[in-house]
């Protein structure tokens, strides 16, 4: 059995923990952004690229969360069919918006990005394709559970489909090495360390870490708000028993 | 120095950060409005129950009870 902390498993913990962590993670978030917005706005123009370098502080972050929040929602899904962990489903459930919302950010911004670099808003290569199918993976997941009416049966045939969807994480982050792609190769998260100058380094980690406090804040809120849907689901059928 | 003169690229690069403005308010507004939304229905159909408990006439005594 995974040891999960009792604050993860316990709902009563978890209400009491997500009180104080959500506004934490959010405050964090707006400082990060702060900082992150100042120094990308004070960052040269790229020689090649001009002022579009800018849109990589809030493209390249939407992109990483997009997998970031899909292997979230995969590893509570994995939890919640495995060792039907109430709150994990609860955690899958709540990832699911968000993760569609960090991915259509993604998809936009980039075509936004890709029109007066590349000559194109979209094409059919490889990285684009496979995030667009990661897209629609969360919009599946999202459709599945509002289909079914039993929510048990809908918890659980979503979370199959979500570990389905794990198979794609390593196709989008592979995808430049793998097909000939307009996108290049990884630039930062590399063994022989970051490719990218400093001056677009720094602000781009800042706006990362923004988004994933942001999210962080946004996860927990909408894990509150599932636990208080389900407690009011449980008094709705209670009350009409009695 | 700030430096938002983003010309010739001002028409790809602001709509882009209008957009993330954009999704960030709408993943706040619906995260809180879902939130508050079950909170109170959660607190009112609570509220109903606990009436309803106190309502209930007390239960005879059974017959054990019974000298």
């Amino acid at each position: 059995m995974i040891p999960v902390p009792a604050f993860l498993s316990n709902p009563e913990r978890f209400m009491a923990f997500s009180r104080w962590a959500a506004p934490m993670f959010g405050a964090l978030a707006v400082i990060l952004a702060l900082a992150g917005l100042y120094l990308g706005f004070t960052a040269p123009e790229d020689y090649q690229q001009g002022d579009t370098v800018r849109i990589m502080f809030i493209h390249v972050p939407a992109a990483w969360m997009s997998m970031f929040v899909y292997a979230c929602l995969g590893t509570a899904s994995f939890l919640s069919l495995v060792f039907r962990h109430a709150l994990a489903d609860a955690a899958a459930q709540a990832a699911a918006p968000l993760g569609a919302a960090f991915t259509a950010l993604a998809l936009i911004t980039g075509s936004l990005w890709g029109r007066p670099m590349w000559g194109a808003w979209w094409v059919w290569d490889a990285r684009m394709t496979s995030v667009l199918v990661l897209f629609l993976f969360y919009i599946a997941y999202m459709a599945l559970r509002a289909a079914l009416d039993d929510e048990t049966k809908a918890a659980r045939a979503a979370a199959i489909l979500a570990l389905v969807g794990l198979l794609n994480l390593p196709i989008v982050k592979f995808s430049v090495d793998w097909w000939n792609s307009l996108h290049q190769g990884a630039s930062v998260f590399r063994f022989d360390g970051p490719t990218v100058a400093d001056v677009f380094l720094y602000p781009l980690i800042l706006m990362a870490l923004a988004y994933m406090s942001a999210f962080g804040s946004l996860w927990l809120l909408r894990i509150r708000g599932e636990v208080w849907r389900r407690r009011a689901e449980a008094l709705a059928q209670r009350a009409a028993r009695a | 120095m700030l430096d938002f003169d983003a010309s010739p690229y001002g028409a790809y690069v602001w709509p882009a950060f209008a957009i993330t403005a954009l999704v960030f308010i709408g993943m706040i507004v619906s995260a809180f409005s879902h939130a508050r939304h079950w909170r109170a229905r959660t607190e009112a159909l609570r509220q109903i129950a606990e009436q309803a408990e106190a309502a209930r006439p007390p239960a005879p005594p059974s017959e054990a009870h019974v000298p």
